[in-house]
């Protein structure tokens, strides 16, 4: 993993929940650094390093983004579009968690070229495992393309 | 059938047209194709038969006036022969010629003195000569003095003329005798002679001969009185080997007594000489068919045909054959035009409503027809165009409910949706933060728990207000209060007394802008303040952030409405969210608190009342603006 902290990247409009699944993640040890941001115009901010998020050392590339769909200002849809159209972003592994179980949302999300689609569990057992599970899944076992920073 | 072209001329035989021609042509064309046949068949044979009676009559007219020549011409050389100026004239010139020949003297003088009477007979009689003859058939007498004076019609060279057979058959059947005409050496032309015996006490003392004129004998024949341009009478007499014309020929020069016609050309004349009589369409001796009739000159024992060429004597029943078949073509011609028109007329329209009909049927709801007249198919016309607009309406109608349906589903299904997603939220928090807490008790953590049941409580009333939003919203299509003038300064009033708390809490100043002369408006009044406290809310919320908050209230009339507005001076909204913030559930910032209902039902509130609101913003920092405005020509609500 070339020594690079494993970063991940919320981007969550309820702090509530931001909160449960940072602690979730948190709990089983599983990354480095947490980024929070609570909106899609923020997020892409972030990931195209703009404005406050201009720094690489403070905002690094995610290992992955954890993208709910329902956000201010920007959908998470359009976030997701926006990340595949931009060349330096478009390898990034995706995994929407939102609310919402709706076929649409899930068939625009994986139209979108979604890594994963993943629906927050009512039960909070349920959502902790899911969380340890998502953790490990996308920050042990898989691996992501090395793409240089320029 | 295809569509009308323009420039398509040919009658297009659709079954209609086709049917109505046929028809025409049944009812008129063929009664007429019979009757004009009948018509034309029955005076054709009544003209051939008039023609052919016209024709007899004019032949027997003709053997009547050829045989009363001749029967007069006997009468009168009789009444001659009577005379005893004659008789004496005949037993002296008789008695002299024998004694002293005919150039002696006594002879001279005898006939000197008997020459004037008998000359005024051959003159008022218009004979072209006048000879006696004695008992033993000298010519002891003639007018004219040719050749055959003083010679003998017994043993001279004119014993075998006409003269000389009629003369003695005169003597024989001691009666007027007629001869046949042929030709007369002595005067070199054809002659005819009529001959009486000249008696005396019963005894025979001679024979009176007349030679007469050949002018005379065939005046009759050569008239062709009634026999128009192509007819002639032509006579004549069977001789070994055919058949001498006897008379003059129309279309042959001096044809008499030298033209002879073949055996074969003569059935008709033998019929006629035999003294047949009879009419029929033949060839005559020129080969060309001829209408004729055959009649027999007893007199002259002549056969006669009396001829016209049919051409010339049916001409009439030809013009009336072509006048037929005109009249027929004409007639026929008039029927077919007539239907043909008729069929235009009325399969025109049919056609154009046709198309029309299969244009509306394809989907052009603005087909139409126009129309010309007042007849049945401009009623079809005036009917088809009221039942395509009323189609037309309907689509509208039925368009616009499709429409505002689909619209609505869509509304809905987003509804469902972000309820769904807005209910589930919370409940995921509190479901989350009670196992977090728990996993805290387990391992007797404390210091998060006060926080995390903060969260849940936080959640659950959020939870609750989103359904007494929810249940507002859906209350704003249902539910109307009674609708009254309202006077915007006293609902403001009011709703500023509810927004007291936070207004006061978060320092914020409030500017009225309200003219006193402000017209009232028709609408819900608990709904209107319900909109006034919400944008008020709102507007606290968004500049409570800056160190001197001001929110300034404002309303005035723009012709036909009441404009009102709330401006802050808060952070503002980037333009291109300008429109979303009126959403369901909208929420610009993640931190923000509130349902995303407020607008929602603020805009929904207004547009009920038949007005519209909009947001406007210099941008980030430079505060927003709400404006709403509401018709002032309004009759309440409308749910």
């Amino acid at each position: 993993m070339h020594g690079e902290p494993l970063t991940i990247l919320l981007v969550e409009d309820n702090p509530d929940h931001a909160d449960l699944v940072m602690r979730s993640l948190e709990d089983h040890k599983m990354s480095n650094k947490i980024f929070h941001v609570s909106d899609g115009e923020a997020a892409i901010d972030y990931l195209q390093r703009k404005g406050e998020y201009s720094d690489p050392q403070s905002s690094p590339v995610p290992h992955v983004v954890l993208l709910d769909l329902r956000l201010p200002k920007v959908d998470g849809l359009e976030v997701l579009k926006i990340i595949r159209e931009d060349e330096k972003l478009s390898h990034l592994p995706v995994v929407v968690l939102t609310t919402s179980n709706g076929d649409k949302d899930v068939a625009q999300a994986y139209k979108h070229r979604a890594n994963s689609y993943v629906v927050k569990p009512l039960d909070f057992a349920c959502f902790a495992e899911m969380m340890k599970d998502l953790g490990f899944f996308w920050l042990c076992w898989n691996h992501n393309p090395w793409i240089p920073e320029e | 059938m295809v569509r009308t072209d323009g420039d398509q001329m040919m009658i297009k035989f659709n079954s209609l047209s086709a049917k109505i021609l046929l028809a025409f042509l049944v009812a008129t064309a063929l009664p007429l194709l019979v009757s004009s046949y009948i018509s034309f068949s029955t005076s054709q044979k009544g003209l051939e038969y008039e023609i052919a009676q016209r024709l007899i009559s004019v032949a027997d007219h003709k053997v009547n006036i050829i045989e009363a020549v001749a029967d007069s011409n006997k009468t009168e050389i009789e009444a001659i022969s009577k005379t005893s100026n004659v008789q004496d004239a005949m037993i002296a010139l008789s008695k002299v010629y024998r004694a002293e020949g005919p150039q002696s003297d006594p002879y001279q003088q005898e006939e000197k003195k008997h020459r004037p009477f008998l000359r005024r007979f051959q003159e008022g009689f218009d004979y072209y000569n006048l000879f006696l003859t004695s008992p033993d058939l000298d010519i002891v007498f003639s007018v004219n003095h040719e050749s055959d004076f003083g010679t003998s019609l017994k043993f001279g060279p004119y014993r075998n003329t006409s003269l000389a057979n009629v003369t003695r058959a005169s003597i024989a059947n001691f009666e007027a005798s007629l001869s046949i005409i042929e030709l007369y050496q002595p005067s070199q032309n054809i002659a005819a002679f009529a001959a009486v015996p000249l008696l005396k006490s019963g005894k025979l003392i001679g024979v009176l001969a007349v030679q007469f004129k050949r002018k005379a004998l065939y005046d009759a024949i050569t008239d062709r009185t009634g026999l128009g341009l192509t007819g002639e009478t032509v006579v004549g007499q069977i001789i070994r080997g055919g058949f001498l014309v006897t008379a003059p020929l129309l279309h042959v020069k001096n044809a008499a007594f030298t033209k002879t016609f073949a055996k074969n050309d003569t059935g008709k004349f033998l019929n006629a000489s035999r003294g047949e009589t009879g009419h029929g369409i033949f060839k005559d001796y020129r080969g060309i068919p001829v209408l004729g009739v055959w009649r027999n000159l007893p007199s002259y024992q002549w056969g006669m045909v009396v001829k016209i060429d049919v051409e010339e004597a049916f001409a009439n029943i030809h013009k009336l054959e072509l006048l037929n078949w005109g009249i027929l073509i004409a007639s026929i011609s008039l029927v077919i035009i007539l239907s043909l028109l008729l069929t235009q007329t009325i399969l025109r329209p049919i056609e154009t409503l046709n198309v029309a009909a299969k244009s509306l049927q394809a989907g052009d709801f603005q087909s139409r027809v126009s129309i010309h007249g007042k007849d049945e198919i401009a009623q079809l016309g005036l009917a088809f165009n009221s039942m395509s607009l009323e189609i037309e309406d309907n689509n509208r109608v039925q368009a616009r409910q499709v429409d505002e349906l689909s619209k609505v589903n869509i509304e809905l299904e987003r509804f469902t949706y972000t309820v769904s997603h807005d209910l589930k939220s919370p409940l995921i928090t509190i479901g989350g933060f009670i196992g977090m807490i728990e996993k805290d008790l387990k391992k007797d953590k404390f210091d998060r728990v006060n926080s995390d049941l903060a969260r849940i409580r936080s959640a659950a009333e959020k939870m609750r207000q989103l359904l007494d939003d929810l249940l507002e919203l859906s209350r704003i299509g249902r539910i109307a209060n009674p609708s009254q003038n309202l006077h915007q300064g006293q609902i403001i009033g009011d709703a500023l007394e509810r927004v007291h708390g936070r207004i006061m809490s978060g320092k914020v100043r409030v500017d009225v802008k309200i003219p006193d002369d402000l017209p009232v408006v028709f609408g819900d009044k608990p709904r209107i303040t319900e909109v006034w406290q919400n944008l008020v809310e709102n507007a606290v919320k968004f500049s409570i952030q800056q160190p001197d908050p001001v929110i300034e209230i404002g309303a005035r009339v723009d012709e036909d409405w009441l404009e009102c507005y709330v401006k802050d001076n808060g952070m503002g909204i980037d333009d291109k969210y300008l429109k979303k913030i009126f959403g369901l559930f909208e929420r610009l910032d993640a931190g923000e608190e509130g349902t995303g209902i407020g607008l929602a039902l603020v805009k929904q509130i207004i547009e009920v009342h038949g007005g519209r609101i909009w947001a406007e913003s210099q941008g980030l920092g430079q505060g927003t603006t709400l404006t709403f405005r509401l018709p002032l020509k309004n009759t309440g609500p409308d749910f």
